[in-house]
């Protein structure tokens, strides 16, 4: 049965002839959809015109979102944000780089940005790093890009997120932010970096060409993560970190040198992990160090600790058996190998 | 003298000629019509005053059995009915003829309740408040054929073109503009050969049990036609309608349908149901969705805002998935997709559950070409291109004489529990640091029999206890990347021409 085109263009002659409703002719401005959050702009060439660097600039606070699928342009980036206080709904939707082209979203200014993917840029994915304040990042897939995934400054938090396959480290954070429940993995370097006073938890850091999780300048926390098979170290912290309740494993990949927790400096506490078949289980470099209640298995060196560290006192029952609190025996600080 | 002698004797014998012709004479008795009758030849009733006179909400009234035609066009009037059938076994032939309602009208043609074995032919209406036929209260096999709506009720949410309730026959019907539903039946109804416009609530909706084919439906504000339980649609289009085209409730077909531009699903069907031989394409959400246990056969989904195809389980073969804006084709736990192929979706090419089979399918230029959560078995599958990984399956899955070549990815991954055997994974990989062509991310894995060249890695073991076995690997960046912990058997490195090896598990590099 054809259809019947006609049908459509005697619905839009008479519906154009009644005066039933309101006056048709949109208010003046850019056109704006009132989503959930109140009015949203769209991201296009007339709401958000670009300039020589980027595709599309953003420079007026407000949330915006995509309707589609963004391919960039070489030397470029895709989105840039020139405003403070700018949300970015991806919709869902792909910011598509191109060989050359620069950073898939560029802010030096506080932004939000979730729910959509960004991938093959020449640079980073989103890129961040130089901007402070509340910046949220969710539930955004960040591959193949040149440079690293997702790079947020201080105070950022990043949820929920997926690097995978980019050129430098998966996500790097300032100061004093959060990195949840993210994965990280075949990430050319770091597959988490963050820097002192930030919170890394319950993450999936694999097969990076380099550390899983870095704490680069200490005082962080670093619990609840899996880390697996990178070739460097699993977790590397340098002073007055929390370390506790993590798996590492198998790190130190074929050629690598890693340990499952390296610890280069002082005031760390490393409670209650697994460190299994890697390299070293838990080396620790430095002094001043509290270590208790973890175990480990199938590391070339289960425990490589220099003196000078509280250490809980190590029990091997690689051989098995039942672990019975006695006077001497194993106690609620002992460490285990097994 | 002969000249003048002929007239006569021409005479004489004409004369003396037998008779060929009755008497002239008229037979006795009053004289009397040899015609039939107008009763015999118009047998119908009119509608008109002096016939079916209406009555305080009714223009005409009906209330006697029999055959009935309208003789010209009727205006309606306020607080009426144009014409009210108030018995039952009554066939109304509108005779072409339009029924026009204007402001403050009731219905064009009105049922009264528990009136059945109606017809009503042949007619027009234009500008009803109410529905133009409404035949809705327990009014049982009604037949309505050849009827014409244009631009009725059209702003309302509840009049509509036609309603009737169940076990009516529809056919040859077109409706534009009808108000709340362009054509409204009940269970068990027949709709063929229609067309329909509009529709504020819908196009065409219809109850449990019944069959709609060869109907079209355009601009509805919600779905273009939408029925319940048991349905059968066939040889249906249904193009840019603001809800989904088609949607059908459980154990419904629909078949040999097209759906394109509608805002949301291109086609919806509900569990235990079959689409076959549809297409979907250029809808807002995904193309064709269905409930559990269904199937989706020889069917395409081209471009859709999401999914192309989402079954919540069942089967979906011998299918096409073009550039969806989301995956390709999605099946829930349990289910089988076999003989398809996806291509150029944004997001992943085909997706499986767990327990689900992925056979002989090709995937291209998605995002990963494959994917099963766990205790999937992919078997026979050629994937390239892809921006992700080819195939990466979860625990306890086999992925069995595979092609995987030129994804971004890796070729291969298998979870904890699973097998990789009999691949051909080539030129996978290799600008992803970690990549392999096939890639055992857990433990306890099987990785036996393939053949890897030219990847990043060419088998490259993460976790522990993988058994890596006859494997063959040659001009990779690393051909055998094997973590510690692992059972790999011994790798011969450059073997020669004539070589001997009394170890059947070997693998080799070279």
């Amino acid at each position: 049965m054809p259809i019947r085109a006609a049908s459509c263009c005697l619905l839009a002659a008479f519906f154009s002839t009644q005066s039933l409703a309101g006056p048709l002719a949109p208010p003046a401005g850019p056109v704006t959809e009132t989503g959930r959050f109140g009015p949203r702009t769209e991201i296009n060439a007339q709401n958000t015109p670009g300039n020589a660097s980027s595709t599309f600039l953003i420079t007026q606070p407000g949330s915006y979102y995509l309707t589609g699928n963004l391919t960039g342009e070489a030397g470029k980036n895709g989105i840039r944000v020139a405003a403070v206080g700018v949300t970015i709904d991806l919709n869902g939707f792909a910011l598509l780089g191109v060989p050359g082209s620069l950073n898939g979203i560029d802010s030096s200014n506080e932004v939000r940005v979730f729910n959509g993917t960004v991938r093959n840029w020449g640079e980073d994915g989103i890129d961040a790093f130089s901007a402070s304040g509340a910046m949220e990042f969710r539930q955004i897939t960040a591959t193949f890009n040149g440079g690293t995934g997702i790079q947020a400054g201080s105070g950022a938090i990043v949820e929920s997120c997926t690097v995978r396959g980019n050129g430098q480290s998966g996500i790097v954070t300032g100061n004093s932010s959060v990195i949840r429940g993210c994965t990280a993995r075949d990430n050319a370097s770091v597959g988490i970096l963050a820097n002192f006073g930030s919170v890394i938890a319950g993450n999936s850091s694999y097969s990076n060409d380099s550390h899983g999780i870095e704490a680069v300048t200490g005082d962080c926390v670093i619990v609840n993560n899996n880390v697996h098979a990178n070739v460097g170290n699993g977790i590397i912290v340098d002073s007055d970190c929390l370390v506790r309740d993590n798996n590492c494993s198998v790190n130190g990949f074929t050629s690598g040198n890693g340990a499952g927790i390296l610890v280069t400096g002082s005031d760390n506490r490393i409670e209650s992990n697994n460190v299994t078949d890697n390299d070293r289980g838990i080396d620790v470099n430095a002094t001043v160090n509290f270590i208790v209640r973890n175990s480990a298995s199938g590391n070339g060196v289960n425990f490589d600790i220099v003196n000078g560290n509280a250490v809980g006192q190590r029990f091997d029952f690689s051989g098995g058996g039942d672990i019975v609190h006695f006077n001497n025996g194993p106690g609620e600080w002992s460490n285990f190998e097994y | 003298m002969l000249r003048t002698l002929a007239p006569f004797a021409i005479a004489g014998a004409l004369l003396a000629l037998p008779a060929s012709a009755g008497p002239l004479d008229p037979p006795a008795g009053p004289i009397a019509p040899t015609l039939k009758s107008l009763a015999l030849v118009e047998p119908r009733t009119a509608v008109n005053q002096a016939n079916t006179p209406g009555d305080a909400d009714s223009v005409f009234r009906i209330t006697e059995p029999g055959s009935y035609y309208l003789v010209a066009s009727l205006a309606g009037e306020v607080g009426k009915s144009g014409i009210e059938i108030a018995a039952d076994g009554v066939a109304l032939d509108l005779g072409g003829f339009t029924l026009s309602g204007g402001a403050g009208s009731l219905h064009g043609v009105s049922v009264k309740p528990d009136c059945s074995n109606v017809a009503i032919t042949d007619g027009r209406f234009t500008a009803w408040d109410g529905d133009c036929i409404n035949a809705a209260s327990n009014n049982y096999n009604v037949r309505i054929e050849r009827i014409q709506i244009r631009f009725s009720s059209q702003f309302s949410f509840s009049a509509g073109g036609i309603r009737v309730t169940d076990g009516a026959l529809i056919r040859g019907c077109q409706v534009i503009a009808a108000g709340a539903v362009g054509i409204s039946v009940g269970d068990y109804s027949i709709i063929e050969s229609c067309d329909v416009a509009g529709g504020l609530n819908g196009g065409i909706i219809a109850g449990s049990g019944c069959v709609i084919t060869d109907c079209a439906t355009i601009a509805a504000s919600d779905t273009g036609i939408r029925t319940f339980n048991s349905a059968t649609i066939s040889g249906c289009t249904a193009l840019s309608n603001l809800g989904s085209g088609i949607q059908t409730g459980s154990g419904s077909s629909v078949t040999n349908c097209a759906a394109s531009e509608n805002s949301d699903a291109g086609i919806a069907v509900g569990a235990g149901s079959s689409v076959e031989n549809c297409s979907a394409w250029g809808n807002g959400d995904s193309g064709i969705t269905t409930g559990f246990e269904s199937s989706v056969l020889n069917c395409s989904a081209m471009q859709n805002g999401f999914d192309g195809f989402v079954v919540t389980s069942g089967v979906i073969a011998g299918c096409s998935a073009w550039l969806n804006m989301h995956r390709g084709m999605s099946a829930g736990d349990g289910s089988l997709i076999a003989r398809c192929t996806a291509q150029g979706n944004t997001a992943d090419g085909i997706s499986v559950g767990s327990n689900g089979t992925i056979r002989g399918c090709t995937s291209l230029g998605n995002d990963n070409g494959i994917v099963g959560v766990s205790a999937v078995l992919v078997n026979d599958c050629s994937v390239a291109e892809n921006r992700s990984d080819g195939i990466n399956v979860g625990t306890s899955s086999s992925v069995l004489a595979c092609l995987a070549h030129d994804n971004a990815g890796d070729g291969i991954e298998i979870g904890t529990g699973s097998s990789a055997r009999g691949n051909t994974c080539e030129s996978n990989a290799t600008d992803l640091v970690g990549g392999a062509g096939i890639r055992a991310a857990g433990d306890n894995g099987l990785i036996e029999d393939n053949y890897t060249s030219n990847n990043r890695s060419g088998i490259r073991a993460v976790g522990i206890n993988n058994l890596i076995v006859r494997n063959r690997a040659s001009a990779n960046l690393a051909n055998y990347s094997i973590g510690a912990g692992n059972r790999d058997a011994q790798i011969i490195v450059d073997p020669a021409s004539g070589f001997v090896s009394t170890d059947p598990m070997a693998n080799y590099s070279y």
